[in-house]
Formats: structure tokens, sequence, C-alpha cells
């Protein structure tokens, strides 16, 4: 009787600990590794993937007017180095007229390692520090450190799953090399940027948007005024209201969302250096 | 004729009411009158901004339970600067912009009982529920920082430091924009960075 009382004791408390962990846990991090094969490269493709719950966001590089950035540093064994982070384009959180930029359920930031030519170690283990905050309508710090120890003998096949989203992630990448061409006008209370960007329809275009990757220069914000004139297409981005600065260089992410039913986005990296 | 100047006083009256209603629609803007208001504090008592005339002031947007915040009462950051500019007469007023029903917003008594676990040292904790003054003023963010000169001009705005985490060892060495700016201030020099991004949690308006 009293064993079978202490087993039913142990099964509530058992489940009660699970459902304390369940809380507690609103997001979760690793590093995995995606394919690879050392003997024609040297560079091992990575990424740290966050997972979420419903409804908690974690931030890109700018957060936009609230939360902070996300961050990673890399602790690594003598001799191998790791690219700065690939960070997909973000999806923007608007509230009260405040905006913020980030990721919801999952999101893999990738980075590549590279390995030297005739690395003494046949494996190393790498560390990665993620300093973030998740946020729904209250917030929390995520900060937390992960590693994984990586073969630096054997090619590598990482399972379907993982190939997937490294597949996926990198599609989310902006584009870096395109024929985007375009000018920047600077007033008191905004700049306008006049694109050429013979790759997009503008008759597609349902809306049109720049994330800088600095913040503090620009409004926060994804409504954004835009006029289609033949084949250029001019867009006005609004600045801080407490900006006391001149813009030294755009620099960011231009961002095309499309009329189509699955709103489709195209997302590209400019960059301008403004000389006065 | 006898008739008409009333038609002027009460023309002349409805367009300083819509001055007024103008002036407090405004949005503040640095180098500029910051637009006045009035609020409750958390001990029933009622401050406007213009009962500060002639008295460097601070405002510091709040909610006790963004990790922020705490970062900055936790390490008794922010109680410091309070109690070392009030005792030079700078007028310290924290204001909580949660809506009812949001995180960080508390009953007068709840207010009271965080801040004397904090020792805050700020003048009063005034309370702004429907978020008119905190949206006057564009705060973003808690912690979001404002400072008004005595001449009762805007002349900062921006967050308490340069160092936008939640972790309490990153108060140590980090750029105090408040302590710089309020610095200046009392040693009749102008503020020399006006302007910085404020980091926090979202106001909960």
């Amino acid at each position: 009787m009293f064993k079978k009382l202490f087993q039913i004791f142990l099964f509530y408390v058992l489940i009660s600990l699970n459902l304390v962990a369940q809380t507690k846990s609103n997001a979760n991090a690793r590093i995995v590794v995606d394919s690879h094969l050392l003997n024609q490269n040297r560079t091992i493709p990575i990424g740290i993937l966050v997972d979420l719950e419903n409804d908690w966001h974690i931030y890109w590089r700018n957060p936009g007017d609230s939360g902070m950035p996300t961050s990673i540093d890399f602790d690594l064994p003598n001799g191998i180095t790791v690219s700065e982070i690939k960070w997909p384009a973000p999806k923007a959180f608007e509230y009260d007229g405040l905006a913020s930029y980030g990721y919801e359920k999952q999101v893999l930031l990738l980075a590549d390692l590279s390995v030297p030519e005739n690395y003494a170690l046949s494996s190393i283990e790498i560390a990665a520090n993620l300093k973030s905050l998740i946020c729904k309508d209250v917030c929390i710090p995520f900060n937390t450190t992960v590693s994984t120890e990586i073969d630096l003998v054997n090619n590598f096949k990482a399972d379907d799953q993982i190939s997937r989203l490294f597949s996926e992630a990198v599609n989310a990448l902006p584009e870096v090399k395109h024929n985007i061409d375009f000018s920047v006008k600077v007033d008191d209370e905004l700049i306008t940027l006049i694109i050429q960007n013979p790759e997009i329809n503008p008759a597609e275009i349902e809306s049109l948007y720049f994330l800088p990757y600095d913040n503090g220069i620009f409004k926060n914000s994804i409504d954004q005024k835009f006029i289609q004139n033949e084949n250029k297409t001019a867009l006005m981005v609004e600045f801080d209201h407490f900006r006391i600065e001149e813009p030294k260089e755009i620099y960011g992410l231009l961002v095309y969302v499309f009329g189509n039913p699955d709103k489709s986005r195209k997302v590209y990296e400019i960059k301008k250096l403004l000389i006065n | 004729m006898l008739q008409e100047v009333p038609m002027i006083r009460k023309f002349v009256l409805l367009l300083l009411v819509a001055l007024t209603g103008s002036v407090f629609a405004q949005k503040a803007t640095l180098n500029e009158a910051a637009p006045n208001f009035k609020l409750v504090d958390s001990n029933g008592n009622e401050h406007s901004l213009s009962d500060f005339a002639g008295k460097n002031v601070v405002l510091e947007w709040i909610n006790y339970d963004c990790p922020f915040v705490k970062k900055h009462y936790d390490s008794n950051n922010m109680q410091n600067l309070q109690a070392k500019y009030t005792e030079k007469d700078v007028v310290w007023l924290a204001i909580c912009s949660s809506n009812k029903g949001k995180q960080g917003n508390f009953s007068a008594e709840e207010i009271n009982k965080r801040s004397k676990k904090h020792d805050a040292k700020f003048s009063a904790y005034l309370i702004d529920e429907d978020g008119k003054v905190g949206k006057m003023y564009g705060a973003k963010t808690t912690p979001h920082m404002y400072i008004i000169n005595a001449e009762g001009v805007l002349v900062y705005a921006g967050g308490i430091d340069d160092k936008a985490t939640t972790d309490v060892k990153d108060v140590k060495g980090a750029k105090n924009y408040i302590a710089l700016a309020l610095d200046e201030l009392l040693s009749g020099k102008s503020v020399s960075t006006q302007s910085s991004t404020p980091y926090g949690c979202s106001v909960k308006y």
C-alpha cells in the first residue's frame, strides 16, 4: 500500500517537474552542421538553430524600436576561423506604431567554419555564446552557450531534415550580388532612394521597404511610401524623429513584397556611401 | 456693435483652445520646448512639467518587470543616478505608460511597495495609463530617457547608456549618457550627446 502511494506521489512529482521545465523553456538553441566534403573543401557550413515556442520571437541584427540585437561569439580552437553570421531576412512586428525585426518559430543563423590544410587535430569542439532576448507580450533574456564536436577526418552527411533547414536558410538570405542601381536624395525629414532593378516587374510590387543594418538613423517601419515611374522606383524612408547625425551610408536590406497569393518576397542587400 | 465684442471674444477663445490643443498634441522634439503634461503620481499627487520650470528634469520610462529595467535597478545603477542628481536639485520623474492589464501596470500600493524594495530615489513615479504622455514624447522602450533643461527645452532623448544588454555586468564600463548630460548641464555647458538609440522592452501601450 505504502509502495503504491509512493509511486503515485513520485508520478505527480515527475509530471510537475516536467511542466515546470516546459514552461521555462520558451526557446532552445543548438549548433547544427550541414553535409561537407573535407577532401574537396576546407569550409564547413554550420548554423545556430534557434527554436521558439509559439508567439515568441528573437531579434535580427537590428532589433528595431525595442528588444536587443542577437549576438553570437564563437569559442574556437587555435587555427580555426569562422565567417560573419549570415542573417536571413527578418520579419517585422509592428504594434502601436513601433516596429521590431526578428524571427518567429525557428531560425537558422548561418556561418562557415574554415579549417586549414593539414590541421593537426582529427576532431574539434566548437562553442557559441548566444546573447539574445526573446519576446511575445513580455520579454526574457535568452543567453546560452551551445557546443558540438566536429570530425575533421571524414566527410560528413547531415540528415535530410538538417540539410533541408540549411537549404531554406540559404534561400532566405538577401541577394548580395545583383544588378540594382540606386541613387540617394537626402532631405530634412527623409531620404529618397531612386531604384532601378532590372530583375523586378514594377507592376507586381505590392510593398517595398528598406531595413537598415544600423539602428537610430531611420524610423523603424515597413510602411514606406514608394512611387513607380517607368523603370524607376522612388522609395521614401523617413528619418528617426530624434536623429541628430546625417546618415553616412545606406546599408541594409531592400525588401520587395509581391501582390501574388503567397505574398512572396525578394530581398537584396544594398550599400552606398553618402558623400556630401 | 455691442454684440460684436462677445463674438470676437468667443472667436479668440476658440482659437486659443485650438492652439492649446495643438500644443498638448505636439510631439517632443530636441532643442524645442518640451511639451507640458499633467499626471498623477503613485501617492495621488498631481504634477505638471511646468511645476518644475527653472530646474533640470529627467524623465525615465519605467516598467519594473522589464529585464532591462531590472538590470539598472538590480545593479543600483538607476537609484545611484537618481540619488546623485536629485541631491543637486534635478527633478527625476519615472513615468509608467503600461496600459491596464499589460506588463508593468500596477496598483499604486504595489508601485510604492516595489519602489521601496528597490530604494528608488526618483522625485515621483507618474502613472500614464492611457499612454498619452509616452506617445507625445515618442517613448519606445523601458528605460527610455529624456532630459529637459532649466529653460524647459528638451536636450536629450535616448538610451541610458551604450550597452544594449540585460546583463548587470555591463553597467560597469558603459558610457552613461544621462550622467554625462547632467554633469554638462550642471556645469553650465551644453549637452554634447543629445541623442542615442534607446534600448529595452517595448513600452506596453
